[in-house]
């Protein structure tokens, strides 16, 4: 009876200890994507997009897709309802497929996305769409921005190759502040 | 300055040379100096601004994705620079970001109170910029530099710049030794000419002109001044000589005079004689050296002598005649002409005038007898020399023309006197004497200055020259004012008897008239009287046959109705003029009453019978509506006018009644527009039995006359023929 009672309480202990892990890993998490949630809206200041797509029309939205899983939770749409882009309203989309990209002009790229990035890279590679990874060897494999975590800190890594082909202008200073990938140094396109 | 002052001028020029060039240098070279540190000053400020900028910027990423170690890598940079001492970047809440160096500066806001304005210590330089990039702002970055450099920079530009000035120094003081030659050398000449000529008084020397400049043009005047000089000694000797002589000859003059000359001092004492002067007064020269003027003048002319003395001290000249005492006791008689020389010294000349003196003493005593003899006879006497213009009159003159012994007798003066009526004549009568022709005598007023008029009478006579010409007028002068007065006196009152006679003549020849009409109307009076009563009665029954005739024969030919309407007309008219002339005659005193004129005139005009031909117009003043005079009589008159108006004019015609009131009178004019009245009829209007009408009477006016007369008015005509007749009656206004 003592002994159930033991292991009972041995087990609650566990558990209690596992919440609260969770809980804590949980936290982490909520505060890394609310500071890519803020990044993404930094990237644009050094960031210029092609005039020909509208965009200097100050009534069409400044669109933000996320394609995969939603790691943002409500975050995104919480930051973005009052901030602007570039003088522009801001307007989240959340899709899975990618037939539905359409334009937008930056494109979150999910973790889960990994096996079918070929495909929504070929979509975007020649749009003016700045594409923004999560996944460690995005980078390498075509993504123009790519997060990563350095010292427990959020970094950032940029496809020189991809970001010419892209046709967006993107300020010295931000190359300086990032870590370029050379495509022929990774094992990506 | 004192010290500089008594320099040589080789010395003054080198220090004055020397102070413009040490002066401008030092301007120039602090100017210069200055102009440096303020330039690199705002280099290393506009560098360091610049420098913040952009290591700034390079931030903004750093800044922007949080990455500190970025940051502080970029800042390490800033060691290439060695100035900056301390560098450090804050974010927009002023947290330290990043940072560089030692010594890191506190309260870095605080000191630039948000302006971004570079400041400068003793030692540092301090920047603060804003990082800004496509308009965000993402923080500030602060940047410490030594000014170490800056010091060490501008201690090396004074250092070459003061080697500079002194080697310019140098040079400019060897230069200004060597060119301070051209004006000190001239000078130094110039010195040493002078000294030699007031050394040995030689005006001959000159200097030699080496330059045409000022002091060439100093040599001409130096060298143009001694030759002035020269001269002047020359003449100054010829003059002196000159003198010398004159003096000599002068002496000699006056010794020989035939006058009298004399010097005397202020004290009147004698200095020099000549010997005229011992011969007049009886001394020898040493005697009259010891006397003086005082001396030998007569005690009764002293004080005049002193008096003429004192003049001559003031005015510079004197003239007097005088009594003078010789050696041995004589009374002389001398004129002495006498001029200043000096305050001291007097010169005098003397004339023995002691015979003139006893000839003019016997003429005044003859002239004396004469003006009282005129003084008696009023009358003066004068001489006017015509050549000369010269005038001389006796004593009774100036009282006869009311001058005071000191007014000069001039012609203008004489002029100013006359009355102004007589001085054109009296002016004329002189220009004919000057021409030659004589006036006998000429009487003309003079105005005294009491303001009374005087007559005089001037006869003048010629006297001829030995060539028979007119050379002097003598004449004299009286004062016939009073014969002039009594003259005047007759002529009036002749002709105040004259006015007298004729109007007494006047006044009778109007009697005369009035007792004329008087008798006329008595006349008339007496005959009508008698034949009025006898004439009178048979009319009436004749009329009475005549009314009756013509209710009877009312139906007979026009002929006889004719016929009778003219016996009856006629018998009207005789009867009328019985009528008038009863009333002439039995014209009884006027009873005055206060009568309204207009009712009057109607009342009058209804007597008339007027017809359509005339138009009345009553004419009546406010003040003037109403008269005092007797009804009856003053209808009459109005009738009596009314009826000559109306015959006076053939066709339609006007007659109009005006009253003005003047104060005690009233005025009545009757005006018509008939053929008026010649100005025969007009005089005799008013005579009895005058007129010019066929079937007039000639009593209508003569009795209106009578009536106003009764009145105590006047009654007048005035007319021009053809164009009408007004009759005025003046009565005066109240009962009396």
């Amino acid at each position: 009876m003592i002994r159930y009672q033991v292991k009972k309480a041995v087990l609650k202990i566990l558990f209690i200890i596992y919440f609260l892990n969770s809980f804590n890993l949980l936290y982490a998490q909520a505060s890394e994507y609310k500071l890519k949630a803020v990044f993404l809206e930094r990237f644009t200041r050094f960031i210029e997009w092609p005039d020909n797509s509208d965009f200097s029309d100050s009534t069409k939205p400044f669109i933000i897709t996320v394609i995969g899983e939603n790691p943002f939770g409500k975050t995104l749409d919480e930051l973005y309802e009052k901030t602007k882009i570039k003088n522009k309203k801001v307007q989240i989309k959340y899709i899975k497929d990618i037939k539905k990209i359409d334009s937008c002009h930056i494109l979150f790229i999910s973790a889960s996305m990994s096996n079918s990035l070929d495909k929504i890279l070929d979509y975007t590679r020649t749009r003016p769409i700045l594409t923004i990874g999560d996944h460690p060897d995005f980078a390498l494999r075509g993504v123009i921005i790519n997060f990563f975590i350095k010292n427990k800190k959020v970094r950032f890594e940029i496809n020189e190759k991809s970001l010419e082909q892209s046709r967006l202008y993107i300020s010295y200073l931000l190359l300086n502040a990032a870590t370029i990938i050379h495509e022929e140094e990774g094992g990506g396109k | 300055m004192k010290f500089i002052r008594n320099l040589s001028i080789r010395n003054k020029l080198i220090i004055i040379i020397l102070a413009i060039v040490l002066s401008s240098i030092s301007i120039l070279f602090l100017t210069f100096i200055f102009n440096d540190i303020q330039f690199f000053k705002n280099e290393m400020v506009s560098v360091s601004r610049m420098t913040a900028k952009i290591v700034g910027i390079d931030c903004v990423p750093a800044l922007t994705f949080n990455d500190v170690k970025g940051g502080t890598g970029i800042l390490k940079k800033l060691k290439e620079i060695p100035t900056v001492d301390y560098a450090c970047v804050y974010d927009n809440e002023h947290n330290i970001f990043a940072s560089f160096g030692n010594a890191p500066d506190t309260n870095v806001f605080y000191k630039f109170k948000d302006s971004y304005k570079a400041k400068f210590d003793e030692r540092n330089l301090y920047v603060l910029e804003p990082i800004e990039y496509n308009g965000h702002k993402y923080g500030d970055i602060y940047l410490r530099l030594s000014t170490r450099k800056l010091d060490e920079r501008t201690s090396n530009h004074i250092f070459i710049m003061s080697l500079i000035a002194v080697v310019i120094v140098l040079v400019a003081y060897f230069l200004a030794l060597w060119l301070q030659k051209l004006i000190s050398k001239p000078i130094l000449l110039l010195a040493n000419v002078t000294e030699n000529i007031s050394g040995n008084a030689d005006y001959s020397q000159r200097v030699q002109k080496i330059s045409e400049d000022e002091i060439g043009e100093l040599y001409d005047s130096f060298n143009n001044m001694l030759e002035q000089i020269q001269l002047r000694q020359k003449e100054r000797d010829i003059a002196e000589k000159a003198l010398y002589e004159s003096e000599a000859r002068y002496r000699n003059y006056i010794n020989s005079a035939p006058h009298g000359v004399f010097i005397t001092n202020e004290r009147c004492e004698y200095i020099e004689v000549n010997d005229a002067a011992c011969i007049m007064t009886g001394y020898s020269k040493e005697e009259l050296l010891k006397e003086s003027l005082k001396t030998v003048t007569a005690p009764s002319d002293l004080n005049e002598v002193l008096i003429s003395f004192g003049e001559l001290k003031t005015k510079g000249n004197t003239v007097i005649e005088a009594g003078f005492i010789t050696k041995n006791g004589q009374l002389r008689y001398w004129e002495i002409t006498a001029t200043r020389l000096s305050s001291d010294r007097f010169l005098g000349f003397t004339v023995d005038i002691t015979k003139r003196r006893e000839a003019d003493e016997a003429l005044k005593k003859s002239e004396k007898t004469l003006s009282k003899a005129q003084k008696i006879a009023r009358i003066g006497s004068w001489e006017l020399n015509l050549r000369t213009n010269q005038i001389k009159l006796s004593d009774e003159m100036y009282n006869i023309f009311d001058f005071d012994p000191d007014t000069a007798f001039t012609e203008e003066n004489i002029k100013q006197k006359i009355y102004s009526d007589d001085l054109d004549y009296v002016s004329k009568t002189i220009d004919k004497i000057r021409s030659g022709v004589l006036i006998p005598i000429i009487e003309f007023r003079i105005k005294k200055t009491n303001q009374d008029i005087r007559y005089i009478s001037v006869i003048a006579e010629s006297v001829l020259n030995e060539n028979g010409e007119m050379e002097t007028v003598t004449g004299t002068a009286q004062d016939i004012t009073q014969r002039k007065l009594s003259e005047e006196q007759i002529k009036n009152q002749n002709i105040l008897l004259e006015k007298a006679v004729i109007k007494k003549t006047h006044e009778m020849e109007k009697m005369m008239e009035k007792l004329i009409r008087q008798e006329k109307l008595a006349t008339i009076g007496k005959v009508s009287g008698s034949i009025a009563h006898e004439i009178r009665n048979p009319l009436g029954a004749v009329k009475q046959a005549v009314f009756f005739l013509q209710g009877k024969l009312k139906n007979k030919s026009e002929k006889i109705k004719t016929h009778l309407n003219i016996i009856d007309e006629e018998l009207t008219i005789t009867d009328r003029v019985i009528t008038n002339l009863l009333e002439m005659t039995r014209l009884e005193e006027a009873n005055k009453e206060k009568i309204n004129i207009a009712e009057l005139i109607n009342q009058a005009v209804d007597r008339c019978d007027l017809g359509n031909k005339i138009t009345l117009k009553l004419n009546i003043m406010k003040n003037a509506e109403f008269m005092w005079a007797d009804p009856l009589q003053m209808q009459q008159v109005f009738v009596n006018l009314i009826i000559n108006s109306s015959q006076a004019m053939e066709k339609k015609g006007i007659i109009e009644f005006k009253t003005i009131k003047n104060n005690h009178f009233v005025k009545i004019t009757v005006t018509d527009t008939g053929h008026g009245m010649s100005n025969i009829a007009i005089k005799k209007a008013f005579e009895p039995l005058f007129t010019t009408k066929a079937k007039g009477t000639g009593l209508g006016l003569s009795i209106c006359k009578q009536i106003i007369d009764n009145h105590g008015g006047e009654i007048k005509i005035s007319s021009s023929v053809k164009k009408g007749t007004t009759i005025s009656i003046i009565l005066p206004d109240g009962a009396n």
